[in-house]
Formats: structure tokens, sequence, C-alpha cells
């Protein structure tokens, strides 16, 4: 018959292996993914200006042709500094989120394709960058 | 290690010229608990090394808007639990792999010498460990090698302490029963 084992009376060994010195060093490894992480949405602000500028320059062109109207439309100067101000400060919204909001106001058509290839490219420059690629390599490459 | 107190490394972090200052200091006394609450969750060294840079990187992220109304390293548990819970349901749904499969697939890292050192006994015990549900072997794990209090662990699952204690008694007896068996 097995005898009764209490754990209190256990060891409380920890016995788990880690590599040799892997604490050592984790706090520059984090660091780089944070700075990395960072530089990510820099890059995110040299790629996506052009959809921003593609979506003002609409927006303003609209506003120009109906700034005689009696009727005011839906694009308005208001509109306008939205825009400027989304793109200054890109990092506050979720990429989702600026597709959806440029898109209806600016009736800029993007298509499913498209937000596909940005989608990948998205993921593949944070994988890239997360291997450890030159950033330089990836900025000569936009 | 241990020479700051939470609010010296919140005062740094929240500095803007100390910032990075101050979440170096957060790592330094957390980095090792985190890990090891992790690693005993998820069993394998790459899956805890993955899971716990992920933790810091979202505490970096949720630091500005921690509002102290928890103690910090229970806010940390907090972030870490959820993590080692989200990956295990991941782990399940992702591969379609069936709950006994992951537990035998954890066991199988505990009987390699490359992740496991302990003996005959130390060995069962964490196996006995990996057969609770992923909830209770969370608890079990903080109470038996965190020490921590039933209060503060009630902090960190949003649990009252009285399920704790029940939570701790049965995990223990579940535990006791399998390292019985031969």
């Amino acid at each position: 018959m097995s005898q009764k084992i209490n754990i209190e009376e256990l060891k409380r060994e920890n016995n788990f292996k880690v590599p040799a010195n892997y604490f050592d060093s984790f706090e520059n490894t984090i660091q780089e993914r944070i700075h990395a992480k960072e530089h990510k949405s820099i890059l995110f602000r040299f790629r996506y200006p052009s959809i921003a500028f593609a979506a003002s320059f609409i927006a303003f062109s609209v506003w120009l042709v109906n700034k005689n109207d009696a009727v005011p439309t839906s694009v308005t100067p208001a509109a306008i500094d939205y825009v400027s101000y989304v793109n200054e400060n890109i990092d506050e919204f979720e990429d989702e989120l600026i597709y959806d909001t440029y898109t209806p106001v600016a009736n800029v058509t993007v298509s499913a394709a498209e937000i596909k290839k940005i989608e990948n490219t998205e993921a593949l420059d944070e994988y890239l960058l997360d291997e450890g690629v030159d950033e330089e390599v990836l900025l000569d490459e936009l | 290690m241990g020479n700051w107190s939470d609010n010296e490394i919140l005062d740094k972090f929240r500095n803007s010229e100390t910032k990075n200052y101050g979440f170096n200091l957060l790592m330094q006394e957390y980095k090792q608990r985190v890990y090891w609450h992790v690693r005993r969750m998820v069993i394998d060294h790459d899956d805890a090394n993955d899971i716990t840079q992920d933790i810091f990187i979202k505490i970096w992220k949720g630091l500005d808007s921690f509002n102290e109304e928890s103690k910090l390293y229970t806010w940390i548990y907090r972030i870490a639990s959820n993590e080692c819970i989200t990956f295990l349901n991941k782990k399940k749904k992702m591969f379609f792999i069936p709950i006994i499969n992951v537990e035998e697939q954890l066991s199988a890292h505990i009987d390699s010498n490359e992740n496991f050192s302990g003996d005959e006994i130390q060995k069962k015990l964490q196996k006995a460990i990996l057969t609770l549900p992923e909830k209770q072997r969370l608890v079990f794990n903080m109470k038996y090698y965190d020490d921590l209090k039933y209060e503060e662990i009630a902090e960190i699952t949003g649990t009252s302490v009285g399920a704790l204690k029940a939570s701790y008694h049965l995990a223990t007896k579940k535990i006791e029963e399998f390292l019985t068996k031969d």
C-alpha cells in the first residue's frame, strides 16, 4: 500500500532549468523591443502620410468646390483640422480606426487587397524588427 | 535588488527624464518573480520567455495609467496570470488540441532533463499540479510556491478569500491523491 504524502512536508524546490545568464540580459532585451516598437511607429508615420495627405487633399478639394454652396457640406475646415490632428498624433490611434475614419469622410476607397497588403507589410516590418533586422535596411526599402 | 520601493520605482517611471531607468528598476525587481510564475504555468522555457517579455511590454504600455488602487505587484501578477491563461487557451484552440493532450505535452517537458532537474517525487509533484484546472493551478502556485496571502491572491484573481481557501484545499487533496497512487 502506498504511503500518504503530505505536500506541506515536501521541499518547495524550484527545479526548472533556465539558460545560463538568462536574467542578466533581460532588461536589455525588453528595452530593445520597446524602442523597436517606438521606431516602428515612426516608420508608420513615414509610410502612411501618403494616405493621410490624399485624404486631406480630397477633403480640401471638396470643401473648396462647395464653399459657396448655401447648404453646408459634410466636409468642413474642422474636418481638415481633424485630419491634421490625426496625422500628427498617429500613435494614439489604432490602425483600423484610421482606415475606417479616413475612408468614409474623404470618400477614399481602399480595396481589401490594398488593406491586406498594408497589414502584411506592417506585420512584416514588426517581425523583421523583432528578429533584429537593421532598421536602416528597412528604411531603405521604403 | 530590493533596494527600491514600488513608490520610488513609480516616481522614477513617471518622470520623463528617468522613465527608462525607473522601468529598468521595475524589471530588476520583478523579472524573476514574473518569469517563475509564468514558467510554472507553461512549463517550457521558450514559451515562458516569450510570455514574460510580452508581460513587461504590457506593463510598459499600461504603467502610465496604473492608478495605485492596488499594489504594484498584485497588478503585475494580474497581468501575468491573464497572459498565462490566454496563452494556454490559445494553445488549445489554435492547434485543436484536447485538454488532456496539452497536459501530456507539458508533462513531457517535465520528464526532459533539459527542462527539469528535480528528483522523482518533485517530477511527480509537478505532474500532479498539471492535472489541476488552470485557474486552480494559478491559485495553488501563488499560495504554495510564492507564499502569497489569500487576500493578495484575491486581489489578483478577483475571487473571494473563502473561494480561494476552498480551491487551495481541494487542489492539495487532488495532488496528494495523485502522489499517493502508483
